[in-house]
């Protein structure tokens, strides 16, 4: 019982990780209908920036936490205006769209890997002495992980309930053109959404990267399937789904490890495929209309 | 009218298929040939040696460590007249560490490298896949894999640089119960090159009193081994041993000193030592727990005198870094590209299939047989009508009849001063048996 608490614990902090990766990569394509494969490399660039600003300039972990963020923002942003939206503007059909992301992706992964080599990073950390709650146990910087990414969904959740670029970005992604339409400025929106999965995604690079000790070029790449699979559990493009996806996958495949550590991902994915039998469109399911019009 | 021009466009269509099949066949058999066609015309030319490993994704390591080995003994090579006169170069071929993208780099290196001597690599993840066309090819190629199942291999064209992984268990097993760690968990991940060591390993211990308490294994690359290291913990061992690589035992390892307070003793495989487990592990824990908890054996590639100061020099040249001028795998990679290099010189050919029976006589010791230490050496004993013993910079090569190296086994430390591992004490023959 002791053991199942812990890895309760253990999978909170996994799927906290996983949460701001999932509902970043999710709010992408809920707003602009792109599956953006190079997702996972964007963290790796923000896993980068904050090891400069941390262990090269000497600020603290947790403002190059921040700047991780930020570098999400921008090379998201970035890559979008650049790269996808001209493609999308020449109504590039949504499967070569897929084909252009796995193609920024392998373009960033080895442009990463040349300046970066082949070697291991990691942030200087000291160690920290463990808390325990409930029976759990954590490290501060766990905790404050945990609650970054409260405040994240919280904040998302505000987002979209109470504020007009919230609701923008909801009509922006049921029906682009009948936004466009009610006068939203969708441009502007589309931009937001960038800006936004983009914060999310650096804060996810960086936590990765802290909670694996160390990292690479690939680093973002090789778990980007696990987020994936999180955001496709709650329904593509349904930031809450994408939330609850996360915290099952993350916390089910830390208590099949108590059975036995090749359960890990058999657990986890054997979920997905169950509940994508049960509900093809994921867990929630209907609330997400795929857009045909790309906004410019 | 239709039916003419569709069965034009098949004819066209078949026409193209078999000129492309031809010029593949056709170009394929350059590839082996050409080397021995410029023999026939006396001329000098650029031979090449195919480094055939992972240069980009997560095992892209391996690939700029055999570059690097393989440009620095053909820099010693050119350097003293080349092969006959023929210059070696290196040339790359991406496999990325996948057994489907290494077929066709494969095919592609035996048809388009212009004088294809040799193979350096490939690595165990595409060995599988790509061995069987290297070995149609008529190549001979060396690795540094440990999979027991090419331990009784009969192709003379295999050349394993480094023991075979059944050999490490016994060794490991050895090492920990001679340590006095009596209880212990292993930590094993679930891949095959390090599944392959497990069952040697416990019997050898039980067979020298350990006991193991329990057993973890572990999936590579996941977000988090906490449950693992909890269970680990609660097994109360005196110590851990077992195989990770970097990206797992980095994340494991700085998840135990976080649950525990400190790390336990760790008796790790070779796998330590191959690039990229030291950078990362060093990273995640800190190079003061790395020297005083882990312990690695691996077989004893002990560099030292005239071939490990010609290796280090010419590494740096080449822009190899510290990490590799203390590695044994790079450095074993480099002897292997020298001594093909001497069984040419020794066959009085460079074609694969005649200098490929010469490797095993430049590389084994005996009655009236010289030890030489340099390639500079080796050439000036052959012309002199001598028998040579290639002893280099990661020690004497000693090929069984199955062409593995059947090394010695050491136990290395982590050198804070020298920023990698060193060897603290090589273990006796009785430790390698099961």
């Amino acid at each position: 019982m002791h053991q199942i608490i812990l890895s309760i614990g253990f999978g909170i902090v996994t799927a906290s990780i996983l949460s701001m990766g999932a509902v970043g990569f999710t709010l992408q394509f809920g707003v602009t209908n792109l599956f953006n494969l190079a997702f996972g490399d964007v963290m790796t660039i923000a896993a980068f920036v904050a090891y400069v600003v941390h262990n090269d300039a000497g600020a603290s972990i947790w403002l190059a936490l921040a700047a991780g963020g930020a570098a999400g923002m921008l090379s998201s942003v970035l890559i979008a205006r650049l790269i996808y939206l001209p493609f999308m503007q020449r109504g590039t059909s949504q499967f070569a769209m897929v084909m252009v992301t796995v193609a920024v992706s392998i373009v960033f992964n080895n442009v990463l890997q040349i300046f970066s080599g082949t070697g291991f990073y990691g942030y200087a950390l000291l160690p920290q002495a463990s808390v325990h709650i409930l029976g759990m146990v954590f490290t501060p910087r766990e905790l404050v992980i945990i609650a970054l990414a409260v405040v994240c969904m919280a904040g998302l959740h505000l987002l979209f309930k109470y504020t007009r670029i919230g609701k923008a970005m909801r009509a922006t992604s049921d029906d682009a053109s009948l936004a466009r339409t009610c006068g939203i400025p969708t441009n502007r929106v589309t931009n937001f959404a960038w800006l936004a999965s983009g914060l999310l995604c650096g804060l996810a690079g960086v936590a990765l990267a802290m909670d694996l000790g160390t990292f690479s070029a690939t680093t973002g790449g090789s778990f980007l399937l696990v987020i994936v699979a999180a955001a496709v559990f709650g329904s593509v493009g349904e930031p809450y789904g994408a939330m609850v996806g996360a915290l099952v996958i993350g916390v089910a495949s830390e208590l099949a490890a108590v059975i036995s550590p090749d359960l890990k991902d058999v657990v986890a994915f054997g979920l997905l495929v169950v509940v994508l039998l049960v509900r093809p469109e994921g867990l929630r399911s209907g609330r997400v209309q795929i857009r045909g019009e790309v906004t410019r | 009218m239709r039916a003419s021009r569709l069965r034009a466009r098949a004819l066209t269509s078949g026409v193209a298929v078999v000129a492309l099949g031809t010029a593949v066949v056709t170009a394929a058999s350059q590839g082996t040939a050409s080397a021995a066609r410029l023999e026939a015309r006396g001329g000098h030319a650029t031979l090449t040696a195919g480094v055939l490993h992972a240069f980009t994704g997560q095992t892209a390591f391996f690939g700029t460590n055999a570059e690097d080995a393989c440009r620095a003994a053909a820099r010693v090579i050119n350097a003293n007249g080349g092969i006959m006169g023929d210059k070696l170069n290196c040339g790359i071929f991406d496999t990325k560490g996948d057994p489907a993208d290494a077929v066709p780099v494969t095919r592609r290196m035996l048809t388009s490298a212009s004088n294809l001597v040799m193979v350096v690599g490939p690595d165990g993840n595409d060995i599988p896949s790509v061995l069987p066309l290297i070995e149609q090819a008529k190549i001979p190629e060396m690795n540094t894999v440990g999979d027991p199942r090419y331990d009784k291999q009969t192709s003379p064209y295999f050349w394993r640089l480094t023991p075979s992984d059944s050999t490490q268990g016994p060794a490991i097993g050895w090492y920990t119960a001679s340590s006095r760690y009596m209880k212990i968990t292993d930590v094993f991940t679930s891949d095959l090159s390090a599944q392959t060591t497990v069952t040697p390993f416990r019997n050898k211990y039980r067979q020298m009193g350990g006991k193991l308490l329990s057993n973890v294994t572990m999936a590579p690359d996941q977000t988090s081994y906490q449950t693992e290291v909890a269970s680990l913990i609660g097994s109360h061992p005196q110590a851990m041993v077992g195989e990770m690589d970097p990206q797992t035992a980095a994340t494991f390892l700085s998840e135990l000193q976080q649950q525990n307070g400190k790390l336990l003793p760790f008796v790790v495989t070779q796998a330590a030592t191959q690039p990229g487990w030291l950078p990362a592990v060093t990273q995640a824990v800190g190079p003061a727990n790395v020297a005083k908890y882990i312990t690695a054996v691996a077989p004893d590639m002990t560099g030292k005198g005239i071939a490990y100061q010609q290796y280090v020099t010419n590494l740096k040249k080449v822009g190899g870094t510290s990490f590799q001028l203390g590695n044994t795998i790079v450095a074993a990679t480099y002897d292997g590209v020298i001594s093909f290099a001497l069984a040419m010189d020794e066959a009085h050919s460079t074609k694969p299939q005649t200098y490929v029976k010469y490797i095993r006589a430049v590389t084994t010791a005996g009655h009236g047989v010289k030890v030489v230490n340099t390639y500079a050496e080796g050439v000036a004993a052959l012309r002199a009508g001598k028998k040579i013993d290639y002893v280099g910079a990661a020690g004497a090569m000693n090929f069984n009849k199955y062409n593995t190296s059947a090394r010695p086994y050491a136990v290395y430390h982590y050198s804070k001063a020298a920023q990698g591992w060193v060897v603290s004490k090589v273990l006796p023959a009785t430790a390698l048996r099961p």
